[in-house]
């Protein structure tokens, strides 16, 4: 029998020992420990909309649910998983993702536009994530030959006067070390630069000073570029900060100064390797690289990072790991992989913990509860996951040919809050995840790009009335074809009932012509609009 | 919640309003509808009272402006201590100022300037926590999110998140400062953020009717069950989206544009950006908006104090002056207070780089208005600038002489997310010289 079990799972490959199977039996260690009754499992509706909308930025097309609702395979939610990670949108959404999580979404479009199709290449490609930070660490050449450069010369910080060069290097690069430390391995190192972290023994104030001069070495020469624009060419020159030495204030005023080091492993002269090499060889394999990575992809996936506070990369004593069986052997695994992301996606969305609902029982309601994921967070969207989704749900059949026009317009109504940074030890802070806010809301109630696609002869609502027709007939077709557009899924029988319910706001509202077509139209469009400002269009559930 | 980069949601050392909003505990009033609305303006209206329309500009000097050469420049200390560029006879006798702040000096008969405001944070998240809340959160400088709520959320909390007579959110935020959010009250008193489009999207796309027609359609049916989420996603989203239509039926994108204003007056402030943020400030305040907090940052001045003083002060010199002389022509002394301060002073004495370090022992504020004693100087430092020698004025004392003048009472309390009635002042007294 049990060999059946395990013939059956290597089967539909997923053998029980696996990593998803792992995640899936250390959580249901903790639930019984901390007595939570799971959540259930999503429909397969749920699921297609909250993985798609986690793997590949949007909303599935209608084709896209039928197609996946028509497989009858036993196994169709891996071979979905399969077929989102294998497709171009996957591409684009990750290096949406990238692009914001490295430049930040206010960097000049001269520059995040370069580095997108960069990092677009680079997932379409699905090169590992060690080659990712070590192209980006290694960067060389010029904006306009390298995209990658754009990350250096985005984060190299304050300038130091010419004449100091040769002493401290060209720029501080300050927001360039916390920064990398943050993305990838999950540290705010940023912060122990003034000061070291109170109960941190491993990173103190030293360290991030010593990897700061790793980077003091790096060149920035300005390259007249195509047209009037200047390109930036990055080298390594070793007459900069040539005595190797920086000093740094502790907060008592005691002046110390440090040489490039990383955690301890001292570059001198001698070395035979660049700073930045040096840097690049021991921050990929230090274990915190795949372990930042583990941080990262379950924060994104779960709504919660693996440790006791919401953020991932708060990676100190003080917030200690909940999971670390789950920690050690994915990122164990991940490491196995070559730095396979996909495989890491992968693993977490075959989990059989990322299908379950989000609806809360009593034993999982609270927010303290949720660090064990017996059911799924609630997740805001990004501005571009709910623009793109905008984008499905407006242009219809026509989503191919119109979606990149149609995102640019909509991304250019709204723009997220931005707060400067209060200080030089600050990295520009900025905010490319959900913007949740009145704002928002006046975007999605009022846009003008919305509104003109509603009432648009080849709008989806013009749509709509041309193979339904506009009349009380029409409504009751119109009304699921319009939840599948935008919720991908059916009314419920209460929601059929109140929407064709004449005594809805609508029909009482003392309309005159509740026969004629263009009253009917009107209230296609309205129905429209109240879904796509549900919350439900704007969350990942 | 992933937050790499952030805004004020988590400016690297800080952490962040993402978390507030999830940690959302008590979320009150959904949208109003039209009618309810209506209905309460009406009121309003028949009462005959006007809604309180005291108010505060909060300008923060983001970094930590110096106390020495702004408005304690103690030309009396020893060289190394005294202001680097001087001071200027204000127009009030005894009182200099630095010497960049010319038009300032000008109007300081309408001017208060505390000099021995203090506290004990030298941190950048820290101290704007302490100063934006009232509370010290040493954390705050490890990346730990606010812990308390700021001063115009706890405004948007005691008055409605939206004026109900005129439809504009109590508290508006022009650029971002750390500490500035709701932490545990609630992300319905969020600050509404005017960056961005939001300004476009006022422009009505469909009549009032029909948007009213079209959210009684949303209302009608529940889309997604509330029990979903007991995190405070959902009734946030459901404030916003109240608080977006109370927007979209105001008067707000007239308010928003200082275009509509009298030529003279825009002559007054100038070309200025943060003199246009300025005047902005006032629309907002005559139109019933509570609380506006305006970043203008540049101010950790750690080397050559002098020259950056000369490249950063002159914009402020310019908008505070013009500001204070608008709103006292217009009357409206009384009604509206502007707070001028930052995290923290700079160290007395200049460092190897011709700059000062961070330094909370001293801390820099001036105020203007709000129907408080004008053309003083409050309490007093010691003779190199580095301490208070009169009694410290806190960040609670600041807290609570902005609660007088906007009316909240100085023990308003509110529920924490444990249920635990907390005061929002804790031991704080309205400043003695100047409430008189």
């Amino acid at each position: 029998m049990a060999f059946h079990l395990l013939c059956l799972a290597l089967l539909l490959g997923q053998p029980g020992n696996g990593p998803s199977a792992f995640i899936d039996a250390e959580l249901a260690i903790r639930w019984q420990k901390e007595k939570l009754t799971p959540a259930e499992k999503t429909s397969d509706q749920e699921f297609l909309r909250r993985v798609s909308l986690d793997l590949i930025g949007r909303i599935p097309t209608l084709q896209e649910q039928e197609a996946y609702l028509q497989d009858a395979a036993k196994d169709r939610r891996r071979l979905l998983v399969d077929r989102l990670l294998a497709q171009d949108d996957f591409a684009r959404h990750w290096a949406d993702k990238w692009s914001d999580w490295l430049l930040g979404w206010a960097a000049p479009a001269e520059a995040w536009d370069p580095f997108h199709g960069w990092l677009h290449q680079h997932f379409a490609k699905n090169r590992s994530h060690k080659e990712l930070a070590e192209k980006l660490l290694l960067a060389r050449g010029t904006t306009a030959d390298n995209p990658a450069v754009h990350l250096y010369v985005r984060l190299r910080g304050e300038p130091v006067p010419e004449k100091d060069w040769e002493k401290w290097g060209q720029y501080e690069m300050v927001p360039f070390t916390g920064h990398v430390f943050r993305v990838f391995h999950a540290y705010r190192l940023q912060c122990v630069q003034c000061h070291d972290n109170p109960g941190d023994g491993d990173v103190r104030q030293e360290a991030f000073q010593a990897m700061n001069l790793l980077f003091r070495q790096v060149r920035f020469t300005p390259k007249p570029g195509a047209g009037k624009k200047s390109d930036i060419e990055i080298s390594d020159d070793p007459a900069l900060n040539k005595s190797g030495l920086s000093p740094y204030e502790r907060r008592n005023g005691l002046l110390l100064f440090t040489t490039p080091g990383f955690y301890g492993s001292l570059w001198t002269k001698k070395t035979n390797q660049t700073r930045r090499e040096f840097f690049a060889e021991r921050f990929v394999k230090h274990a915190d690289f795949a372990r930042g990575h583990v941080s990262l992809m379950w924060d994104y996936f779960f709504g919660h990072g693996l440790h006791r506070t919401l953020d991932f990369d708060d990676m100190t004593p003080a917030n200690p790991i909940v999971h670390p069986k789950i920690m050690d052997r994915l990122a164990a695994e991940f490491v196995k992989s070559g730095h396979d992301t996909k495989a890491l996606m992968r693993w977490i969305c075959n989990s059989e913990a990322y299908g379950l609902k989000s609806v809360a029982n009593k034993s999982n309601a609270g927010p303290e509860q949720a660090v064990f994921f017996s059911r799924m967070q609630v997740r805001t969207l990004t501005r571009r996951q709910v623009a793109e989704s905008l984008a499905v749900a407006l242009s219809g059949e026509d989503y191919l040919k119109r979606r990149a026009k149609l995102r640019a317009e909509l991304l250019a109504e709204f723009t997220p809050e931005t707060i400067p940074p209060a200080s030089h030890c600050e990295l520009e802070p900025l905010n490319p995840e959900a913007d949740l806010s009145v704002r928002q809301a006046l975007w999605l109630m009022n846009g003008s790009v919305i509104e003109r696609e509603l009432v648009s002869p080849q709008g989806p609502v013009a749509r709509a009335v041309k193979k339904y027709g506009a009349s009380p007939e029409g409504l009751k077709k119109v009304i699921p074809h319009i939840f599948a557009i935008t919720l991908g899924r059916p009314p419920t029988a209460r929601e059929m009932e109140t929407l064709t319910d004449p005594k809805t706001a609508q029909f009482r509202a003392g309309k005159q012509q509740a026969d004629a077509p263009a009253f009917w139209t009107s209230y296609y469009e309205d129905l429209f609009w109240a879904l796509l400002n549900s919350n439900e269009f704007t969350l990942n559930h | 919640m992933l937050n790499l980069w952030s805004d004020r949601k988590t400016p690297a050392c800080d952490g962040g309003t993402r978390r507030d909003f999830l940690k959302a505990g008590v979320l009150g009033m959904g949208g109003l509808t039209l009618a309810s609305l209506m209905r309460a303006r009406a009121q309003a209206a028949e009462a005959g009272q006007r809604t309180r329309n005291t108010s505060v500009v909060w300008l923060w000097l983001g970094g930590g402006p110096t106390h020495v050469e702004t408005f304690d420049p103690k030309m009396s200390a020893p060289a190394e201590f005294r202001s680097t560029i001087g001071s200027v006879q204000t127009n009030v006798a005894g009182i200099e100022i630095g010497s960049v702040f010319e038009k300032m000096a000008r109007v300081s008969d309408k001017m208060a300037y505390v000099r021995s405001f203090a506290h004990t944070n030298s941190g950048h998240g820290g101290g704007t926590h302490w100063v934006m809340t009232g509370y010290n959160f040493a954390a705050a400088d490890n990346g730990q999110g606010q812990n308390k709520p700021g001063l115009g959320s706890i405004l948007a909390r005691q008055r409605g998140a939206n004026n109900p007579e005129t439809g504009l959110p109590t508290y508006v935020r022009m650029n971002g400062i750390l500490g500035d959010g709701p932490s545990w009250l609630g992300s319905a008193y969020a600050p509404f953020d005017t960056g961005g489009n939001a300004r476009n999207n006022m422009n009505l796309q469909v009549t009032t009717e029909r948007l009213a027609e079209r959210r009684e359609l949303l209302r009608s049916f529940d889309s997604l069950d509330r029990e979903v989420d007991r995190t405070g996603v959902m009734a946030g989203l459901d404030s916003f989206e109240g608080q977006a239509y109370n927007l979209l039926l105001s008067k707000a994108r007239e308010t928003f544009d200082i275009t509509r204003e009298d030529p003279r007056t825009l002559d007054l402030y100038g070309n200025n950006r943060l003199a246009q943020q300025m005047l902005m400030a006032r629309r907002l305040c005559e139109a019933g908006v509570g609380f506006v907090t305006l970043n203008y940052g540049g101010w950790d001045m750690h080397g050559n104090i002098a020259q950056s003083m000369r490249q950063t002060a002159p914009a402020v010199d310019h908008a505070v002056s013009a500001f204070v002389r608008d709103v006292n022509q217009r009357g409206m002394q009384d009604d509206i207070l502007l707070v001028i301060t930052g995290e923290f002073g700079r160290t007395p004495r200049v460092n190897g780089g011709a700059g000062r370090d961070h330094w909370a022992p001293l801390s820099t504020l001036a105020l203007s208005g709000g129907g408080l004693k004008m053309g003083q100087t409050v309490g007093e430092s010691n003779a190199r600038a580095e301490v208070p020698k009169t009694t410290p004025i806190t960040p609670q004392d600041l807290m609570a002489t902005v609660f007088r003048v906007l009316g909240i009472p100085q023990d308003l309390h509110y529920n924490d997310p444990t249920g635990r009635p907390t005061t929002m002042l804790n031991g704080g007294r309205p400043i003695r010289e100047l409430v008189g």
